[in-house]
């Protein structure tokens, strides 16, 4: 009888199953189903709670494919649900939040997986509710959002795995209160770090002229300066001149710090190489551990990649043996550094070991120059992953899923790739890295014991000191930007530090680091004092550049505000692929060192213009300067740097002591180090 | 499960014929409890490498990576031109955690998922419209490369293409370096492929 009962259970499930299947391959229905009581209703802050009835629900997708943005009849209910604010989202939320609670439950006989979605007016998905799972009995999922946008929401009842129609109730309530009051930053303690940001000019147009805009090289994109997201960016150490490269331009930015403060002057240096690309990557192999200023630029285009280096800051280029030739499925990175002992015999005498690291079908892989990038070795599995659900996990400890970040090389030879998200022994998925101490030879993967992998993940980065001390800093599954110190290339870590704190901050994206003297290192992150869904269209959340100081091995940290009057971004910042409005930041920024220990942060900046004061405008729903990606600079003018010999010399301009009158213009504020408070710093 | 009861005595037969050339180093003791996983250096030759690259083999790295019910060995045959040293790696199932996804099933899931044959969807399961050249991007397939083991497929890559070749529970992937033309890469892991097929035949 079990047996039959368990045969029908099994028919019953695949019939639905196909039904399911048939709606989504044909013509889906224009209007979805209502059978609920009521189908409609309105909620505000003072109406108290609700609650309805859903109709029957029945088969099921079990995997998440959308069908709640169909909803057809059958496997899907929908109850639309006025939300009414005091007043409109975009000026509410600045001083108040809220917060709608949804108790979803039903009752079933066979294993059954329900689940609550709400669709917002902008068509963002919330949901499924919590807890995700099969029940017999009674069942309940729980969804809140946070800060809800006013208007029609859509929420729907949906089969995830139902073998017999089943009804739920709804039962909904909208609570406001004051937003709470992040905490106070820190004044600005004399001597703390601070930033000058340089946005890239527009393009020359009519009769300008350099220096108030560029001049676009031949065939560069139409003010491609304002396509520059994921930008890369570094400094040639003998001449001081900074590059920054996204879409197919390299901008060479020169700054005069003859004047105060420093002025810049933009060219486009773009490789004759470069085309529209993918994935543009730029390196310059500079003086930090002995290299010699080779800019190389990588760019994957619509059917080959090209890689392209110069040796005299882009006034030429030369392609590498790789350019040209078919690019199968790619994220590259490159980067580069010593020889880990002992070094092998280069046949150019280049002095560094240049690494590619790519994705292909099952690993990821890194290949080694030893003639300065024009041709490279085998590419060498660094971990396996494996494509579920559209997503590439990692599939076993020691393998890593995603995309990974940029490979960076210490001191010691030992090369670098770090990932968001790799199984530890106990298949618990943590921010890591690939860690090679053969020159890339082979590989390992070491993980953070108490970081947590965050999803949709964002890059984290990793740094190494003058004495091979590496710092990784990473955004934690609570959205937090977080920063490991490791001695001992990755065996054991630091307990992890958050940066974010002094601020207050919730929601980072874009993890980036760099380091100088053993002890010292610079963490930048994009972080919002917003807490929720940073994925959400309707996320409300303001961006801020945020860089965070260390000058004792992550002990302490001093955190500013890099960009404290101008937004980076308002609203959400998407970062799982596609063209969703919010991904005009695209996927990560950069931050390099000058030779005076002086820090620079390469981003695009997506909120310019009208954006900067109009707190209505948001990346989802623009306009145009809300949804920028302007190529900026953010770069260090005041306290102190990454290199102890060049402190007090205001990297190396002594402006600072002009400004001060000889008084101390540096400090480390975090670590109780003061600068003297009658010296100024020139912001 | 038939068949895969049946097939799993003969993987571990596999590698433990694989672990009989194998140098000892990763054999973790001599009791047998907890034997060693391949040596992927075994798979060739260092006259086979020279031959087809034209260097000797200055050194051969070998390196395993336990990955639950898989195997991925690898071996670097180093030869004193970097960009004409071989990269080869052997994933298989574990015969001792059979229960885990097989090699096959990754190789299934990585070359004929439908996230690879047809537009993906995001992580939220929400069918997001690419951008034309990511749509270009992902349209560019790996390459089918016929009459290698039961499937075989040409990964391009700028600087380190790869070519993956599955035989039974096993898959093979072999990467040489830049130095020449794609084309001549292609039949370099070709011929490679064909050798380290031989050497797992010698084996079985």
């Amino acid at each position: 009888m079990r047996g039959i009962r368990f045969c029908l259970w099994i028919s019953f499930v695949v019939l639905l199953f196909a039904s399911a299947a048939v709606l989504l391959v044909t013509d889906p229905p224009r209007a979805w189903a209502q059978l609920g009581t009521p189908p409609s209703s309105t909620i505000s802050s003072s109406s108290g709670p609700l609650a309805w009835d859903f109709g029957p629900v029945g088969g099921g997708t079990v995997i998440n494919v959308g069908i709640q943005d169909i909803c057809p009849p059958g496997l899907c209910d929908d109850h639309d649900l006025t939300v009414v604010l005091p007043a409109p989202a975009a000026t509410f939320y600045q001083t108040m939040t809220a917060k709608l609670t949804f108790q979803y439950t039903w009752t079933s006989t066979l294993p059954t997986d329900l689940d609550i979605f709400a669709i917002s007016p902008s068509g963002a998905d919330h949901g499924p509710g919590s807890p995700d799972n099969t029940s017999t009995g009674p069942g309940q999922e729980n969804l809140t959002v946070t800060d809800p946008i006013d208007g029609l929401w859509h929420i729907r009842s949906v089969a995830s795995l139902a073998p017999m129609p089943t009804a739920a109730h709804v039962a909904v309530t909208l609570m406001i209160a004051p937003r709470p009051t992040a905490p106070m930053p820190p004044p600005a303690a004399p001597g703390a770090p601070t930033f000058i940001n340089y946005p890239a000019p527009d393009d020359c147009t009519g009769t300008q002229q350099p220096p108030s805009c560029i001049q676009p090289s031949t065939g560069s994109t139409t003010a491609g300066e304002h396509g520059a997201g994921e930008p890369s960016i570094g400094v040639d150490w003998n001449t001081g001149k900074a590059f920054i490269e996204a879409g197919n331009h390299t901008l060479r930015v020169t700054f005069d710090d003859s004047v105060n403060p420093a002025t810049a002057f933009w060219e486009d240096q773009r490789s004759l190489f470069a085309r529209v690309s993918l994935d543009p990557i730029m390196f310059v192999d500079d003086g930090h551990f002995g290299g010699p200023n080779r800019l190389f630029s990588s760019q994957l285009i619509l059917v080959t990649s090209e890689l392209s280096f110069s040796d005299d800051d882009g006034n030429t280029w030369l392609p590498t043996q790789g350019s040209g030739q078919p690019a199968g499925v790619d994220h590259q990175t490159v980067g580069g550094g010593p020889y880990a002992f002992p070094a092998p015999l280069t046949p150019t005498g280049y002095p560094h070991g240049i690494y590619y690291c790519s994705q292909d079908i099952v690993t990821a892989f890194c290949s080694r120059s030893d003639d300065g990038g024009t041709t490279f070795g085998p590419g060498v599995p660094i971990y396996t992953f494996a494509h579920v659900n559209g997503a590439d996990v990692p599939i076993a400890p020691g393998t890593c899923g995603g995309l990974h970040g940029h490979v960076r090389v210490s001191p010691d030879g030992t090369v670098y790739v770090p990932n968001e998200n790799c199984f530890d022994a106990n298949s618990v998925s943590r921010p890591g890295v690939a860690v090679s101490t053969d020159s890339g030879l082979s590989w390992v993967v070491r993980t953070v014991p108490d970081g947590k992998s965050i999803s949709p993940g964002t890059d984290p980065s990793v740094a190494e000191g003058a004495n091979n001390t590496i710092y990784l800093g990473y955004v934690n599954s609570d959205g937090h930007a977080k920063i490991a110190v490791s001695g001992d290339r990755g065996l054991h870590w630091s307990k992890s530090k958050d940066a974010g704190t002094p601020f207050g901050v919730q929601n980072a994206e874009f993890a980036e680091v760099i380091a100088g003297d053993d002890e010292r290192a610079a963490f930048a992150f994009l972080g919002t004092q917003t807490s929720g869904d940073t994925q959400s269209a309707d996320f409300q959340g303001v961006w801020h550049l945020y860089a965070a100081f260390t000058y004792n091995s992550g002990l302490t940290w001093t955190t500013v505000d890099a960009t404290p009057t101008d937004p980076v971004q308002r609203g959400c910042v998407w970062n799982q692929g596609g063209s969703n409005p919010c991904r005009n930041l695209l996927d990560f920024n950069d931050i390099t060192v000058d030779k005076f220990g002086r820090v620079l942060v390469g981003y695009a900046d997506g909120c310019t213009r009208s954006c900067v004061t109009d707190p209505t405008q948001n990346a989802s729903t623009g306009p145009a300067s809300a949804q920028d990606a302007l190529a900026t600079i953010a770069r260090q003018v005041g306290g102190r740097g990454l290199f102890k010999a060049f402190d007090g010399t205001q990297f190396g301009t002594q402006s600072g002591v002009i400004e001060g009158h000889g008084k101390l213009c540096f400090g480390d504020p975090a670590s109780g180090i003061q600068g003297d408070p009658g010296c100024k710093t020139n912001n | 499960m038939r068949q895969t009861l049946t097939i799993l005595p003969c993987i571990g037969l596999v590698f433990a014929s694989v672990l009989g050339e194998a140098a000892p180093q990763n054999v973790k003791n001599a009791t047998g409890v907890t034997k060693g996983p391949a040596d992927a250096c075994a798979l060739l030759t260092p006259a086979e490498i020279e031959a087809i690259q034209g260097e000797r083999v200055e050194e051969t790295k070998s390196t395993v990576q336990p990955s639950g019910g898989l195997f991925a060995a690898q071996c670097l045959f180093r030869t004193p031109t970097v960009s004409k040293s071989v990269s080869l790696s052997l994933t298989a199932s574990d015969p001792l955690r059979p229960a885990a996804l097989t090699a096959r099933e990754l190789w299934q899931k990585q070359f004929h998922s439908p996230e690879v044959e047809s537009d993906k969807e995001s992580a939220a399961g929400k069918y997001v419209k690419k951008l034309d050249f990511e749509r270009e991007r992902e349209s560019r397939k790996p390459r089918p490369i016929p009459g290698l083991g039961e499937e075989a497929y040409w990964v391009a890559s700028p600087v380190a293409s790869a070519l993956y070749v599955l035989k039974r529970e096993m898959f093979l992937r072999i990467s040489v370096g830049s130095a020449g033309q794609e084309s001549a890469r292609m039949e370099k892991s070709k011929a490679l492929a064909r050798a380290a097929l031989k050497h797992l035949r010698l084996v079985e």
